[in-house]
């Protein structure tokens, strides 16, 4: 007998994913992903200067917010072919940099780290024992018997009060739960610490982005930061050691205790780098410029289709012809007009909401495709395009996450089993590990070129009459991002976004493809339907960001419709 | 004392924006000493733990789901905040306040006291600008905000020319 369960949180007036699945003998069968709230937040720019249209774009998700701004600016300075200062990259590239640790840390220790850490087990370790083992994979200094035992014993005060109650969303005590305890004493340490260093990372955006969340310091043609170094209002040398200061920590969080942490659940748990594969294709754009012509860059870019990683096709910038011609969205299952497959250039916003209906319509979510293809989009795409190119920085932190996982779970842990829902959080920190790395160099970057006595920030947009067309990629936390303008005289006649998370929670498209969440939720166990936890892991492993809009609280508690098996 | 007033919500979505209009309408009518941070926070899952650890006083205004008629003000305080039942998490978004408190309840930073200043919506579709009856809620709520800062000795002044507040968003094309 097949069973359906559906994850559908009710938390907000409108606006989140739902996934629904159909259970066959304990494995999951078939699954749908659904946005359950209308993204048609692009059609506010219509008639609008091209110049604000960031200001309002890094309002389309609260989360994501610094990575809309830049996609904008770069759209429509790809529309006039606009060259910026060399200086305003660096700025813009060391807070992408700040902004992507902050995101990859919360998202593993914050959203996913719960659905592989017992917090109740953890009351059962030995704080010498993990202190030792602790020493066996990191340098770090605060995994002391000392540090780890006052964790240990605030978290007894808590569940002896009851007080882990709030976390009823914990799956604790579950069978698919692995860890030994020491394990889980190590990661609850670590997971109240990381509250220090993605604040410490949320900082270092503040100094440059003058305000969290939500920078102001951008421009169509630079940034706003004024650089004079002689003058405490504008960013000055005490700033720029402010900001290297704080990177030094979270680099130092990164390398010693995100990475190896990644590295102790994927050995932990071998059988997660089986599951989860899903959809194999790949797409990561080329990201961090290192000259104003955007000609080179240092994270790197590629596709991979079918999981052929030895036929790569490098994607060295952002005027490749298969990123700016062949990517399109089909709206055969999504709630707009028609069923059609447009280019986002003549893309369009038209709703038209049916019923929750699978088998026809049934997500907010347009389907996007390269080449007509799905394609899965994130970290993964990003450390295995860099890693089939064989690009040093990708490789040093690929191969060392690997050999460190292999040699704690006494087995080999290969390249091939990154195809996975594991796959997806170690690459998740591998990357993390590699901006960790770029954040100095950048740093770097910008003090010797304004050393070298060059403080230019701007250049002036102008708008030529008639009509242009842009379109502004960059490598996001969550995955490749696009952001599509047609402006004519001066004025915006269309904008699209093409999101991370719409190409993964991508529904169907008019072949009856499925996308890549859908695809990788096929196969994955469940041993309990009413605790579907294995699901949770394996749709967190993509960093789902979808409720993008609205919020609302429910502080007297009544929602209720939680998980429902059907 | 670091004393932060945040107003949440999404400018974009309706009355959503009732949280961040309210702030931006405080901070035009009235002058806080630098202790006091007035931000709009969007909505930002859990990135707001940022901004709630190492403060004192956490002013949140922001719209709640209730069964009283839009443009209700209900208030909350951190004790009534952390026993709310969380929801599942599926993304970033999920994990919202609550959550953000419980967990830096159990790393020892949480904020000493929280005031949840709640406003029913009446829509929050697509589209920015407020519906009548949470726009007629936004005075009040604004006096509100200076009652309970002065509660707490925090020194507030009435602006004698007050500028409009910075509404960019509602700003017709």
């Amino acid at each position: 007998m097949s069973k359906r369960i559906v994850i559908d949180p009710v938390t907000r007036i409108e606006g989140h994913l739902r996934i629904d699945v159909e259970v066959d003998g304990g494995r999951v069968s078939q699954a749908w992903a659904s946005g359950t709230m209308w993204r048609g937040i692009e059609t506010i720019l219509l008639g609008r200067d091209p110049r604000e249209a960031w200001v309002f774009t890094q309002r389309f998700c609260g989360v994501c917010t610094t990575v809309h701004a830049m996609a904008s600016v770069r759209a429509v300075e790809s529309a006039l072919g606009l060259e910026i200062p060399l200086n305003a990259t660096y700025i813009r590239n060391l807070i992408l940099i700040a902004h992507a640790l902050h995101d990859h840390i919360v998202h593993f220790y914050h959203l996913c780290a719960l659905d592989w850490v017992d917090v109740v087990s953890a009351l059962k370790a030995d704080p010498a024992k993990t202190s030792s083992l602790a020493e066996s994979l990191s340098q770090w200094p605060r995994n002391s018997r000392n540090d780890l035992k006052a964790v240990q014993d605030r978290l007894k005060g808590f569940v002896e009060s009851g007080q882990l109650g709030i976390f009823a969303n914990g799956y604790w005590g579950h069978p698919a739960m692995k860890l030994p305890p020491e394990v889980n004493l190590l990661a609850v340490s670590h997971y109240l610490q990381a509250l220090e260093y993605q604040r410490k990372a949320n900082q270092a955006v503040a100094i440059l982005g003058s305000k969290t969340p939500n920078i102001q310091n951008l421009a169509v043609g630079g940034v706003a930061n004024a650089i004079n170094l002689d003058n405490q209002a504008t960013l000055n040398m005490d700033k720029l050691y402010m900001v290297k200061s704080l990177l030094d920590d979270v680099i130092q969080f990164v390398q010693q205790v995100y990475l190896p942490d990644t590295c102790a659940v994927a050995a932990y748990y071998p059988d997660w780098l089986k599951y989860g594969s899903g959809v194999t294709n790949y797409l990561a754009v080329p990201d961090l410029p290192i000259d104003s012509k955007g000609t080179a860059f240092d994270l790197p870019g590629g596709i991979i289709m079918d999981g052929a990683l030895a036929g790569v096709r490098p994607v060295k910038d952002h005027h490749d012809v298969t990123i700016t011609r062949e990517i399109t969205e089909n709206v055969s299952h999504a709630w707009y007009k028609g069923s059609g497959t447009k280019h986002p250039w003549e893309g369009e916003t038209n709703p038209d909401f049916t019923d929750y209906e699978p088998g026809k319509k049934y997500s907010w979510v347009k389907a996007p495709r390269l080449g007509g293809k799905p394609m899965q989009v994130g970290p993964l795409a990003q450390v295995l395009a860099g890693y089939a190119q064989g690009h040093p920085l990708t490789k040093k932190w690929a191969d060392l996450a690997l050999t460190t996982a292999s040699s704690i779970a006494k087995t080999q842990i290969t390249p091939a089993m990154l195809h996975s829902t594991l796959g997806r959080d170690a690459a998740r920190a591998i990357r993390a590990a590699m901006l960790s790395e770029l954040a100095i160099e950048h740093w770097q970057r910008l003090v010797d070129n304004i050393g070298r006595g060059d403080t230019d920030i701007f250049v002036q947009p102008e708008f030529p009459k008639g009509e242009i067309r842009g379109v502004g990629f960059h490598e996001a936390p969550r995955g490749t991002l696009s952001h599509w303008v047609v402006i004519e005289n001066g004025k915006i006649t269309n904008y699209q976004a093409v999101v991370p998370t719409t190409w993964n929670a991508s529904p169907r498209d008019e072949n009856g493809t499925p996308g890549p969440y859908e695809a990788s939720l096929a196969g994955n166990p469940v041993a309990d339907p009413e605790a579907p936890l294995e699901m949770l892991r394996t749709v967190h492993s993509f960093d789902p960001c979808l409720a993008c809009a609205v919020h609302t609280l429910d502080p007297e508690g009544r929602e209720i419709s939680r998980i429902k098996v059907l | 004392m670091r004393i932060s007033v945040l107003g949440m919500g999404n400018v974009l979505m309706g009355d959503d924006g009732a949280g961040p209009n309210a702030v931006a309408t405080f901070a035009a009518q009235f002058d806080v000493p630098e202790e006091v941070t007035l931000l709009d926070i969007g909505t930002p899952g859990l990135d707001l733990v940022p901004h709630l650890a190492g403060v004192d006083t956490l002013l949140l205004v922001d719209t709640v789901r209730s069964d009283a008629p839009p443009g209700t003000v209900r208030t909350y305080d951190k004790a009534t905040l952390l026993r709310a039942k969380l929801p599942p998490r599926l993304s970033p978004h999920d994990p919202a306040l609550g959550q953000c408190l419980a967990m830096l309840e159990i790393a020892g930073c949480a904020p000493r006291e929280v005031l949840l200043v709640g406003i029913v919506p009446e829509v929050t579709a697509f589209g920015p600008g407020l519906s009548a009856a949470v726009k007629n809620a936004i005075p009040g709520v604004v006096e509100r905000i200076a009652m309970e800062l002065r509660a707490r000795g925090v020194h507030v002044e009435q602006r004698p020319a007050p500028e409009a507040p910075n509404l960019w968003w509602e700003a017709k094309v």
